[in-house]
């Protein structure tokens, strides 16, 4: 029990230093860190703006853009084993809660593989 | 999302800074942090966002120690050749390179002014306890949100932490005047 109000008492002095350090962060590094996050945010204007562009596309020629994908889409049936649904591929997936996580987290993992060629 | 990554700067500037040891290389670590997470997260659910971000930032951070490292193995192996261009004359362009040993607590604690005591212990500590325990300590995860923003098992962040909190005791108990 002291033990662990001694632990407690200990922590809580070590996040108050850290608050500290926190809130002494020099004035020249807080406008930096905002001018970074105007940087990161202008990425996503940058990303609505272009897909805004690309919506007034007129009715007609995306209608006819469609039809002309399906068509080829359709003309090239592809490998149809390929395609075929096995349900003992999910139930693999499904069988163990770990790799339900591998999977939910794919993305994450594309990212760290593209991350690492610039590691070195 | 503005208001998120205003609420989360400071403190991934810090756990950057302490990690690293240099202010620079946080800043770099930071915005780097915040452009993968607009381009690729922002679009999830808000609840997400915070360990998203800071999953991104420990694997940044982690980033740097690898460069970092293999800097540092580069550093030895071309010592023996840093020392006949020395007696030549020859200016080694690896000099002008940050010097990582830099990072180490003695040097810490004389650099004084801007790094104290505790900041200097958790340098000290194994990027992972040190992780686990600016996590749970600090940013106040529980050990769950822990393990998901650490890439690792619940059972290694209570080992992780338990490590880290016993470390830094006898670190600071050290450094006390």
């Amino acid at each position: 029990m002291k033990n662990q109000d001694s632990e407690t008492s200990f922590l809580k002095k070590v996040k108050h230093s850290l608050d500290q350090g926190e809130e002494n962060i020099p004035a020249e590094t807080l406008s930096r860190l905002n001018r970074i996050r105007q940087e990161a945010l202008k990425i996503k204007k940058k990303e609505i703006a272009w897909a805004v562009k690309w919506i007034p596309m007129p009715y007609p020629a995306l209608a006819t853009a469609t039809v002309v994908l399906l068509a080829v889409l359709l003309s090239f049936p592809g490998d149809q084993k390929q395609a075929t649904f096995n349900p003992l591929d999910d139930l693999e997936i499904l069988a163990s809660n770990n790799k339900i996580e591998f999977y939910e987290e794919l993305d994450f993992y594309a990212w760290l593989a593209e991350e690492e060629p610039n590691a070195g | 999302m503005e208001e998120f990554l205003a609420s989360v700067e400071r403190r991934a500037f810090r756990m950057a800074q302490i990690s690293t040891g240099y202010s620079e290389d946080a800043l770099d670590i930071v915005q780097d942090t915040m452009f993968i997470w607009v381009r690729k997260y922002s679009e999830k659910p808000k609840e997400e966002w915070r360990p998203l971000f800071f999953r991104i930032l420990q694997n940044k951070i982690r980033d740097w120690h690898r460069r970092n490292n293999i800097r540092k193995r580069w550093r030895i192996w071309l010592q023996p050749w840093s020392k006949s261009s020395e007696e030549e004359g020859v200016e080694n362009p690896i000099e002008h390179l940050a010097d990582p040993a830099a990072n180490d607590i003695g040097d810490q604690m004389i650099l004084g002014h801007s790094m104290d005591a505790l900041e200097a212990s958790l340098a000290a500590l194994p990027l992972r306890q040190q992780q686990a325990f600016l996590l749970r300590a600090w940013e106040e995860m529980n050990i769950r949100e822990t393990a998901a923003v650490m890439g690792c098992s619940e059972g290694s962040v209570k080992t992780h932490y338990s490590r880290a909190v016993h470390a830094l005791r006898n670190l600071l108990e050290e450094h006390r005047p």
